[in-house]
């Protein structure tokens, strides 16, 4: 073999001879031999709103049976520094001719595409109800600073009960119902979660757990104290099925053969990036996905699910006294080396936050909040991998969550504080407020309306959602199929609502040969945005690219 | 550098060659083809790659194709192994950052050094220190409220080691503290150096050097052994009172090797102290006052500490001294509250009670505030020291804390004799690692008078 090795070296080696000379001339013509760039180019079909993959596949294994492959498979992902680090420029996977993501065992439509009441959105997924006392203890969860005791309702219903810290009542479990119930309007699927109040005989021991009444009691007595002799409580009802564990955040879970995308190129998964930031869920991570097999054993499938959401508002920042959360990463050497550099003089903005006087509340904010630099405490690859039409497609959602929404969620949450549930619907506003007028502007936000009469109409999002009274700009392009020019003239148009009218004419489709591309770039801030593509075949709508 | 591979003949630029072009090859000049769906129609139920349910989701005949970028593809290929090598150094820190946030393992931590009910545990620590041999330690705990027993131990070599063992007793009613400690400590080396008495050794005549030799210091051995009972008192959160009574005894003489002993540098008898072994008694009491919030690592506040010690010798040992010292501090917050800019001056002063008897000069107030020098050596010995010091610190991360600083030692036969004239001086730089309020493994980058001293210590304090 070494033999082998050092004859293929020494043919190397002649090749190096002669190409040592000639190697600017051989190496030039690749350097700017071109392959055109291309754009795509869409069959003539509708799109798909519905990705099947719920097909019936073999159980698959468990992640994480021990803790070795904790550290070996969760943690290393979370330690990618992002300094260096730039996402590739990929295209989400899982989006349908039209830029919209179809619904799967993933996500299902609601805001955006359908109407959702506030009445709606605050049963959320609510099927079974809280639970029904007497409730059984079975388990509880290792004592931590918010205990959870699994238990088991007259029912016969099994929920999670998550309670508050004693130093901050009502933070986690307020934070828990709205973030849940928002998750669930963006789409997801999510535990059906409950504010639940219970009294100390509510509970029973079960004859089989190996705890007792003192131990019940000690951990209650670490809990938020209860009100008018209730313990405040989110009950978590647990989800049927085989846990599987969290989903990975890269790549696809290697046993399902219904897992076609990898994680970090679904757009479900980018679009985090947005709902996180407006929900200030910083610990968002593989751990927040879970995965359910569901139905009989080789008969089901696998279901991926949102879960723990007690983190978000700042709740952990505010528990922990971690402040940078959202701010920073936990670990961020750019960061480390800027404090090293400038000697701490430079004050970054968390560090100007204060509490609210609210212990429900804590921490959150909007006033310095900044979406294009939230970030999550830990790398999460989705996130890194998002890309402008992921987060406009994001924002273009959650512009579907109203005031209306809002003061109900926060109604359903039972601040203890009065002025405190105030606060939060203020700041909620203000921050959605923020993440739209930044994503939003990111890619040129025009929506298909309708084409008709040779023109394509289309309205402007973030004029829409923004309430904007400027002049808007529009640069238009035209291409044919090999990605020719159509049009000899640049050409523009200005309106002065939301609503834009595109000419397209016959002359240009038969000159394109019955396949167009219109590229329209928004001017913003003096700058063009990438453009959207309406790709229009024989006259019909086929494609949108934002 | 050249270098090659024997076996294959092939020199080290051929080599970089081969591997430019390899990288060249596989970053860029695969993405330049375009990919064309071969059935963008496929019934969903058919598809099993990832590329068929792409192309069948996305509803395209032809993917997109970004086309081919020469600079990036030229800069990604150069900075190909840098960029691994600088991801690689973060990639194990950020890891290393990760496994000291994540609770599951400071439990697992916890259950390889902590029993569950963290009555018993132990924990390694290691010190490493230019110039000295680093030494590797361990600490064992007992702890049963209101009782507490700790062993502590280091070791660097059979001539370099310390042992300490401490019992505790702890007693708090509402904000009033009360904490009896009884200690045994035994420590042995010969790497201490002793650099004479007075700010200009050589001119003072107190010191008599061997005229043949011009070095500045000499080395000495020690065998140190001491029982202390130790009681503290707070009556109020800010304020302390100490009491501490201690038999010593310590051997001092000539180290066992190394040609620069103490006994070739100075005349021997001259120093008062070597070539002996005498014991001690001491009495001291102390008052602290700290307004410092002990509850965060870096805060505003002030240090106040002032002791009186009597020091009498026993047995043959006739000797008498009292000391007194004060050290004061001031933490100013700066920008913000924990941009921490200290001031602090350490006074010490000793007097001879008995002129018949020298005082031993380990008897003399030690400079362990001044960071020029480690803490084996006596650089400036004298009845009174001063060291004024300057130090700013700042977070770099949540545990990270970073701290630069500027230290002086003046000492002086009287009070007027004080002189920053060639006084000894250090700056340096100090990283560390901390917990909410507590140090775990520094490392620290010193220049000064006395030249370069690195110094780097671990050791997770749990108590």
């Amino acid at each position: 073999m070494v033999l082998k090795a050092g004859a293929f070296m020494q043919k190397l080696e002649s090749l190096y001879i002669k190409m040592k000379y000639n190697i600017y001339i051989i190496l030039i013509p690749f350097i700017f031999l071109s392959c055109a760039q291309q754009s795509f180019q869409f069959a003539d079909k509708e799109p798909v709103r519905y990705f099947n993959d719920i097909k019936p596949v073999p159980v698959p294994e468990t992640v994480f049976k021990n803790r070795f492959d904790y550290y070996a498979n969760v943690l290393p992902p979370r330690a990618m520094v992002s300094s260096f680090f730039i996402a590739p420029n990929n295209h989400a996977r899982d989006v349908n001719s039209w830029d919209e993501v179809p619904a799967s065992s993933w996500y299902i439509p609601r805001l955006g595409y359908n109407v959702i009441t506030p009445d709606e959105l605050v049963k959320g997924p609510s099927e079974f109800g809280p639970p029904v006392p007497p409730l059984v203890l079975i388990r509880i969860r290792k004592p931590e600073s918010t205990p959870r005791l699994f238990i088991k309702d007259a029912r016969g219903i099994h929920y999670l009960l998550k309670m508050d810290p004693r130093e901050f009542p009502a933070i986690a479990t307020a934070t828990s119902l709205i973030v849940n119930r928002l998750f669930y309007g963006f789409g997801y699927n999510v535990p059906e979660d409950h504010l639940f109040y219970f009294q100390r005989n509510d509970i029973l021991i079960d004859t089989t757990s190996n705890f007792n009444e003192n131990e019940l009691d000690n951990i209650l007595s670490r809990v938020a104290y209860p009100q008018n002799g209730k313990y405040r409580s989110i009950a978590s009802r647990i989800i049927e099925g085989l846990p599987m564990g969290p989903s990975p955040a890269k790549g696809v879970r290697k046993e399902d053969p219904n897992d076609l995308f990898p994680h970090e190129e679904r757009r479900i998964l980018r679009a985090l990036r947005v709902f996180a930031a407006f929900t200030n869920m910083s610990e968002i991570g593989s751990d927040n996905l879970f995965d359910i097999y569901v139905g009989e054993l080789n008969k089901g499938y696998v279901k991926h699910y949102l879960i723990d959401f007690d983190d978000a508002f700042g709740t952990n920042a505010t528990r922990n006294n971690r402040l940078w959360a959202g701010f920073n990463h936990n670990f961020s050497m750019n960061d480390i080396l800027l404090n090293l550099l400038t000697l701490g003089i430079v004050v970054q903005d968390w560090e100007k936050i204060n509490y609210t006087p609210w212990p429900s509340v804590g921490s959150f904010e909007a006033v310095l909040f900044k979406p294009e630099k939230w970030k999550e405490s830990h790398p999460f690859d989705p996130i890194q991998y998002s890309q402008p039409e992921d987060n406009y497609w994001a924002a273009k959602i959650l512009s579907s969550i109203s005031k209306e929404h809002i003061q109900a969620l926060v109604k359903a949450a039972q601040y203890p504080e009065i002025e405190a549930a105030q606060y939060m619907i203020d700041t909620l506003l203000k921050r959605k407020t923020k993440v739209l007028q930044y994503y939003l502007n990111q890619v040129t936000p025009l929506e298909y309306v309708n084409m008709k009469n040779d023109t394509l109409t289309c309205i402007d999002l973030a004029s829409k959602t923004l309430e904007s009274n400027d002049s808007l700009y529009y640069h238009i392009e035209y291409y044919d199929s090999n990605d020719n020019v159509l049009n000899n003239e640049k050409s523009h148009i200005q309106v002065n609502n939301e609503l834009v009218q595109i000419p397209v004419n016959k002359e240009l489709l038969d000159k394109s040969n019955k396949y167009t591309r219109i590229n329209i770039s928004k001017l913003y801030n003096r700058e063009l945005l990438p453009a959207v593509e309406f790709h229009i075949r024989n006259n019909k709508l086929v494609g949108i690219v934002h | 550098m050249q270098w090659t591979c024997d076996f294959m003949n092939v020199s080290s630029n051929k080599i970089i060659f081969i591997i430019f072009l390899g990288l060249l090859f596989n970053l860029n000049f695969l993405t330049a083809f375009p990919v064309k769906s071969q059935n963008s129609s496929t019934n969903v139920d058919t598809l099993t790659t990832q590329q068929q349910a792409y192309l069948f989701v996305r509803g395209i005949e032809r993917d997109e194709q970004p086309g081919f970028r020469p600079f990036y593809t030229l800069k990604k290929t150069v900075l190909f192994i840098p960029e691994q090598f600088s991801v690689g150094i973060k990639y194990a820190s950020g890891y290393g950052v990760e496994l000291l946030n994540n609770p599951k393992f400071i439990n697992d931590l916890e259950y390889i050094f902590f029993t569950q009910d963290k009555s018993l545990g132990w924990y390694p620590t290691l010190s490493i220190t230019s110039g000295l041999r680093p030494r590797i330690g361990v600490n064992f705990l007992i702890k049963h409220a209101p009782y507490q027993f700790v062993v502590k131990a280091k070791f660097a070599d059979e001539e370099k080691y310390k042992t300490e063992a401490r019992f505790s007793y702890f007693r708090k009613k509402q904000e009033k503290l009360f904490r009896l400690n009884i200690e045994l400590l035994h420590e042995y080396d010969d790497d201490r150096k002793y650099y004479g008495f007075g700010a200009n050794p050589r001119t003072d005549n107190r010191n008599q050097f061997i005229n043949s030799n011009t070095a500045k210091y000499g080395y000495f051995f020690q065998e140190h052994t001491a029982f202390k009972i130790i009681s503290g008192f707070k009556p109020v959160t800010q304020f302390s009172l100490f009491y501490t009574t201690a038999f010593e005894q310590r051997i001092l003489k000539n180290p066992f090797e190394g040609g620069q002993r103490i006994n070739s540098i100075f005349i021997p008898g001259s120093i008062p102290g070597m070539d002996c072994i005498f014991n001690h008694w001491t009495n001291e009491f102390s008052v602290r006052y700290n307004s410092q919030n002990e509850n965060r690592y870096l805060s505003g506040g002030t240090f106040i500490e002032t002791f009186v010690k009597i020091s009498k010798g026993l047995g043959n040992d006739n000797n008498l001294s009292a000391s007194t010292g004060i050290t004061a501090l001031k933490r100013f917050s700066v920008l913000q509250n924990n941009r921490i800019l200290t001031p602090r001056f350490t006074i010490y002063s000793i007097k001879n009670l008995d002129a018949e008897h020298a005082i031993p000069f380990t008897e003399y107030p030690h400079h362990s505030e001044f960071r020029g020098v480690n803490d084996r050596t006596f650089l400036r010995l004298d009845n009174h020291l001063l060291i004024p010091s300057l130090q700013y610190s700042w977070p770099l991360s949540q545990n990270i804390g970073a701290h630069i600083f500027t230290d002086y030692l003046t000492s002086g036969y009287k009070w007027s004799k004080l002189s920053f004239n060639n006084a000894p001086w250090a700056a340096g730089f100090i990283l560390d690692l901390h917990s909410v309020n507590e140090e775990l493994a520094n490392v620290k980058m010193i220049y000064g008078s006395e030249g370069w001293r690195f110094h780097a210590e671990i050791g997770v304090s749990l108590y």
